[in-house]
């Protein structure tokens, strides 16, 4: 929730701009200038940190509503297509899977150039798998599972079966899985920044502060780690509630 | 002298209102060289009873005892390292379906050597193995040299349970624990392993017996305890228990046993329960040279595996038909081709004289609602975000039946099968097993089908559940006059409730005709292997 | 968990009907063998398979870059009218579509992976070099995340309170940036402690925190799929006979636990290896570690697209190894994916039918209500939900697998 603000109105957090740079006000430790302290260019840690969130969850969620999209059509019709087009799905997806993320991001990045867009479309196409898979799979189960048969004996056109039985089991886990994958979608944009191959300096992207401040870990560690900080929080606090999503709904199935 | 003395036994679990108590003040005795079975549905407290002589409680139980000695020690206060040391050498354990309780990933030897090497009761590798071996003869297992290599799921289910109750001898203990130890087999398996546990017991083993089974039970035990709900409710000499039951539930628990003798009766209070004859003139259902075969790779590559052979039925009007068989005997291929689930390789079906086998599905769609299904697994057919109504609504939604009328007949089929339409808002998950099947029976009902098909629809029950599906089943078929092919591996249900019966194994009919004809004076040698290995109660 | 008990019994039963036709018979050993060497054959084949496909995709990748080929293969600065004619000569650029692709295919198959703009290099010769360095991190990663995971799994493992604080502990760092930890790292302990060399690749030394940030990433996710995995196998029906016999808590958990949960394990070690190539190239970036992350990386900010081609094909060929070899490992441990009965799809399509008719009349006995699938099934499942090529692996998929798969 408090994220949610936080993207929505930076402003009301942050009461500096995130790129106002003070030559007079560099290196200051926490507390002395501004809460989290400020950069090598004086600009305030804090209203940085706020302002990057901005960017970690647009590009989150872009690239996770993305891949969820494509990833759940690719899993519905491999699983509920014939073999072969099922065959042929689960090894195209097996193929994807064999790049990393970051390496698929190496790619685009040299075909199209670095830039917000690319990440989000790498990270992408590196989560369709998970999510087609999963899909797949449960697509199978429900499809043989004995109330499907029970129903096919009732004489249920195949086009009602699917729409009652099929597909709402089908797609039911998504959004828990969604709402994990998004943590993970942070974690592996800001790593993206951090190696160079996200937004650009000054943005005040949480990983490419980061690299930023590696430069002057020596004596002013705040630049580093707040970023971090930020991330792991969020991170954490989006698993959080993917798993408490997770356990109602583990919890509504055995009920 | 007593191998176990229990006094005052009182098990409890904590529950979400207080703790619940599984065990009540039970007493036992189990004396040297005896069998004592305890008997009971299930929640009766057997099994936790069963546990806690093996020390073997979940973590969250609390038990105590005025009395608790086993081979004369007091065991009160004992703790887990105590225990390690009864278990195997004092009591042994064997528990039901070893399939799942041999673990998957060792081999029979290694699972049989385990309590040699605990207890070092054979040091060295050639000695375990041989002390292994030894042990597999002995409980009847062939070639054991070979058979310890193997791993569980290489076994049929006779022998891994042979293996495991080998593994529950391994120590030589004062008392072996059998927990359904033939629960999950076949009839003619069940027959072997109860003549080895029977064998043992000439040899000198104490044995103490879990059992739902009452013919289980009167085949071997001495004793026997009779528990409901956490309490010992009758006891005394297995004759006396079962030929002269003293309590009403005992009495009540042997009248639900369905067998030859209980037709035409209610199973719950044996009162006359007369169905029309059939009528023979108007065949319902008709099935001819069945075949169908599945290729399946196994050991030396793929084979074919004959599911049905050259199977033949015909139902008539207000007919049961039985079908019994063993596992693999082809029993529900058959009923998965007469519901139109599985296309035969050859042969026909014809419902009501019009085709239905070899159509294309479009063709045969409004056939459909003559045959219903009633599944084994009632809460496995239900798709689990609906309700009851809606369970029940979906058959009828498939022949057009909708709105008001739908709601009406809805609430008029629960009613039938004793549930009441205010039952239509629950959840399946809520019910319990009776219940469920109840439901299903309700759905199948909905649709004024011709024709019932009931797979192993109480073979997951309690025998007194039973008994209520059996009545209501009964029941409606006098009301509606539908039929009924009903598919079990239960010889005593089947003779209950059909009027003629097919008799299947290796995916052939090897027998058929009036029920009592063919269980009364059975031609083929398997009816009659399959007719002597039941354990008949001794009534 | 219903529907997933009941879909995942076809395969064991049909398992179970195909033992019942054939009945074991004395020395059938030998003969045991000959699906096990199927079931080995059919994973090779998919991992050729899969390679193929990646190298397709890398050609199309080439083919379908925005611009003509020759702009994604010559960056603009080096222009000149020899090098693209180099270039056209090198990739067959005149040639019709098919042909370039059939060139393409015969050169790597030569272990040609083309030539470096920035370096001037054969790419092979460039990513042989670099090779080293890198696998030595990726090695010490996982051993530092495989060490740390067991020990965690199996001392928390079916205890409450230490199982609870444990899944906290895996939670945050699973959460925690590779890059992030390991500037951590460098701060405390090369920085402020002095104890570990800040940067470089020289001995042990300068392994010890690169291989920490890289591993401590993955301890998390292992010892989660580790610990459910033991847990699970804790409750099972074998567990308690065990128990019965009078062994040991430890003993039962070492001897029979560890093997039962090392199987979801082994199915993850092929995510492992993806995220730790991923890792490699931050955490080699983060310690100034000399290694193919480097190489990649420069590439990509230089647009050398042969070089990143090459380093992305030698990264499919490395998830593929190891999954093949995870395969063959999980014949290995469990004797049960040996027999082919439970990979042949007819069988499993079809399983039902032949199956109910194979079951087992089911226990009336208090497990009757949850009796679980046929382990054969079940856990033949979850080791190979991995591609989820196994269908039916749905809901059964341990929750720490799932979790392990979105992250």
């Amino acid at each position: 929730m408090l994220l949610l603000l936080v993207v929505a109105f930076p402003g009301l957090f942050a009461s500096r701009g995130p790129l106002d740079a003070d030559p007079l006000r560099v290196f200051l430790a926490p507390g002395h200038g501004g809460l989290l302290g400020t950069d090598q260019l004086g600009r305030d840690v804090w209203s940085r940190v706020v302002y990057g969130a901005r960017y970690s969850v647009l590009i989150a969620v872009s690239a996770t509503a993305l891949g969820v999209l494509a990833g759940v059509l690719l899993g519905l019709v491999a699983g509920l297509g014939g073999r072969i087009t099922d065959e042929v799905t689960a090894r195209g997806l097996d193929v994807v899977a064999a790049f990393p993320a970051i390496l698929l991001a190496i790619v685009l990045v040299t075909i199209v150039g670095p830039g917000i867009p690319t990440v989000i479309v790498a990270l992408a196409i590196a989560s369709v798998p998970r999510y087609a898979r999963i899909v797949r799979a449960e697509t199978h189960v429900v499809r043989r599972s004995a109330y499907v048969e029970q129903s096919v004996t009732f004489g249920l056109r195949r086009t009602t079966l699917v729409a009652r039985h099929v597909l709402p089991h089908a797609v039911v886990s998504v959004p828990i899985l969604a709402t994990i994958g998004l943590g993970t979608s942070i974690l592996a944009a800001s790593s993206l920044s951090f190696i160079g191959l996200g937004p650009k300096p000054p943005s005040p992207e949480w990983g490419a502060m980061l690299a930023d401040g590696r430069n002057y870990l020596q004596n002013a560690w705040w630049i580093s780690v707040f970023p971090g900080v930020a991330i792991v929080l969020v991170v954490v606090s989006v698993s959080v509630v993917g798993r408490w999503l997770q356990r109602r709904f583990e919890h509504r199935e055995h009920a | 002298m007593s191998v176990a003395t229990v006094r005052g036994l009182r098990i409890t679990f904590p529950g979400p209102d207080g703790p619940v108590t599984a065990v009540q003040g039970l007493d036992l005795d189990v004396e040297r060289g005896t069998c004592v079975a305890i008997v009971g549905e299930s929640g009766s407290g057997k099994t936790v009873t069963a546990r806690a002589l093996a020390g073997l409680l979940p973590r969250t139980a609390t038990w105590s005892a005025d009395t608790f000695e086993l081979a004369g020690r007091d065991v009160r206060g004992a703790d887990e390292r105590a225990w390690r040391r009864l278990r195997g050498r004092t009591i042994g354990f064997v528990l039901q379906d070893a399939l799942v309780s041999l673990d998957p990933l060792r081999t029979l030897g290694a699972e049989v050597g385990e309590t040699l090497r605990t207890h070092r009761l054979a040091r060295g590798r050639r000695a375990v193995a041989d002390r292994v071996h030894a042990l597999l003869g002995s409980v009847g297992v062939p070639e054991p040299e070979v058979r310890a290599r193997q791993y569980p799921h290489q076994l049929s289910g006779g022998l891994r349970q042979r293996g495991l109750i080998a593994s529950g001898l391994a120590g030589d203990p004062d008392l072996l624990v059998a927990d359904e130890p033939t629960t999950a087999l076949d009839v003619t398996v069940q027959a072997q392993i109860l003549d080895l546990l029977a064998l043992e017991k000439q040899r000198g083993a104490t044995i103490l017996l879990i059992s739902h089974d009452l013919a289980v039970v009167s085949r071997i035990a001495d004793r026997v305890l009779v528990m409901r709900a956490g309490e010992v409710v009758e006891q005394g000499a297995t004759d006396d228990v079962l030929r002269r039951p003293q309590h009403e539930y005992t009495r009540e628990l042997l009248r639900a046993v369905p067998s030859a003798s209980s037709k035409g009766l209610r199973l719950v209070d044996r009162t006359p329960l007369v169905r029309p004859e059939p009528d023979r003139a108007d065949v319902v259902l008709a099935a001819e040279h069945l075949r169908k075969t599945y290729r399946v790779h196994g050991r030396g590559g793929a084979s074919e595996l004959v599911a049905a052979d050259d199977v033949s039925l015909e139902i008539a009007r207000g007919e049961t038909l039985g079908i019994v068989g063993e596992s693999g005997s082809g029993k529900t291929t058959v009923a998965r081709i007469v519901l139109g689930l599985v296309e035969p390789d050859a042969g026909t079906v014809t419902p009501g004289g019009e085709p239905w086998t070899g159509v294309p599905e479009a063709r045969r769609r409004h056939l459909r609602r003559d045959v219903q299904l009633i599944a084994q697994d009632p809460l496995g057919s239900f798709d689990p975000r609906y309700t009851v109504g809606r369970i029940v609504a979906e058959s009828l939604d498939a022949v057009g039946v909708r709105g008001e009328e739908r709601r009406r007949r809805v609430a008029e089929v629960l009613d039938q099968v004793r549930l009441g339409a205010s039952f239509a808002d629950r959840h399946p998950r809520t019910l319990s097993g009776g219940q469920r099947q109840r439901v299903s029976i309700a759905r199948a009902l909905a649709p004024h089908p011709r024709l019932l098909v009931a797979d192993e629809p109480v073979s997951a029950l309690d025998v007194s559940v039973q008994a209520g599906i059996l009545d209501l089943l009964g029941e409606l078929q006098a009301e509606t006059g539908t039929s009924v092919l009903f598919i079990s591996h239960d010889l005593g249900v089947v003779h209950h409730v059909a009027d003629r019966v097919l008799v299947m194994t290796g995916g052939r009919v090897v027998e058929q005709g009036d029920v009592d004809d063919v269980f009364h004076r059975p031609q083929h040698e398997y009816t009659q292997a399959l007719l002597a290995a039941l354990p008949a109660l001794a009534a | 968990m219903t529907s997933a008990t009941l879909t995942t019994a076809p395969a064991g039963d049909a398992a179970a009907a195909a033992r019942e036709a054939a009945p074991t018979v004395p020395g059938a050993r030998g003969r045991a063998w000959a699906p096990t060497l199927a079931a080995v054959g059919r994973r090779l084949v998919g991992a050729v398979v899969v390679l193929w496909a990646s190298v397709t995709v890398a050609f199309v990748a080439l083919q379908l870059a925005p611009g003509s080929s020759i702009d994604a293969l010559v960056p603009p600065t080096q222009r000149t009218p020899e090098a693209v004619a180099a270039v056209t000569a090198e990739w067959g650029l005149d040639r019709p579509v098919v042909q370039q692709y059939v060139d393409y295919l015969v050169r790597l198959l030569h272990g040609d992976l083309g030539t470096s703009y920035q370096l001037h290099r054969p790419v092979t010769d460039v990513i042989v070099s670099e090779l080293g360095p890198t696998l030595q991190l990726a090695a010490a990663g996982l051993a530092v995340a495989l060490v740390l995971a067991v020990l965690l799994a199996v001392s928390t493992a079916g205890r409450p309170w230490a199982s609870r604080i444990a899944n906290g502990i895996e939670l945050t760092i699973v959460s925690v940036p590779e890059f992030w930890l390991g500037i951590v790292l460098l701060f405390v302990f090369s920085f402020s402690l002095g104890w570990f060399p800040v940067a470089g690749a020289n001995g042990i030394a300068s392994l010890v925190l690169p291989a920490t940030a890289l591993g401590l990433g993955l301890v998390g996710l292992v010892s989660q799929v580790l610990r459910e995995g033991v847990e699970r196998s804790l409750e099972q029906p074998y567990a308690l006979s065990v128990r019965a016999r009078g062994v040991s808590e430890t003993a039962l958990r070492v001897r029979h636990s560890l093997r039962h949960a090392s199987l979801p394990v082994v199915t993850l070690l092929g995510w492992l290896v993806g995220g730790l190539l991923g890792g490699v190239i931050i955490v080699e970036q983060v310690f100034g570690r000399p290694g193919i992350g480097v190489v990649a990386l420069q590439a990509a900010q230089g647009r050398d697209l042969p070089v990143v081609l090459g380093v992305a094909l030698l990264s499919a060929l490395v998830y593929v190894v190891v999954n093949t070899v995870v395969d063959l490992l999980a014949l290995v441990i469990d004797p049960r994916l040996r027999t082919g009965a439970g990979h042949d799809r007819r069988a499993r399509d079809h399983g039902r039918a032949a199956v109910v008719g194979h079951g087992r009349p089911p226990g009336r006995g208090p497990a009757a209500g949850a009796r679980s699938p046929p382990p054969d099934a079940a856990l033949g499942r979850a080791a190979r939900v991995r591609g989820a090529r196994a269908a039916p692996a749905g809901r059964r998929v341990p929750r720490a697998v799932r979790l392990a798969r979105a992250a």
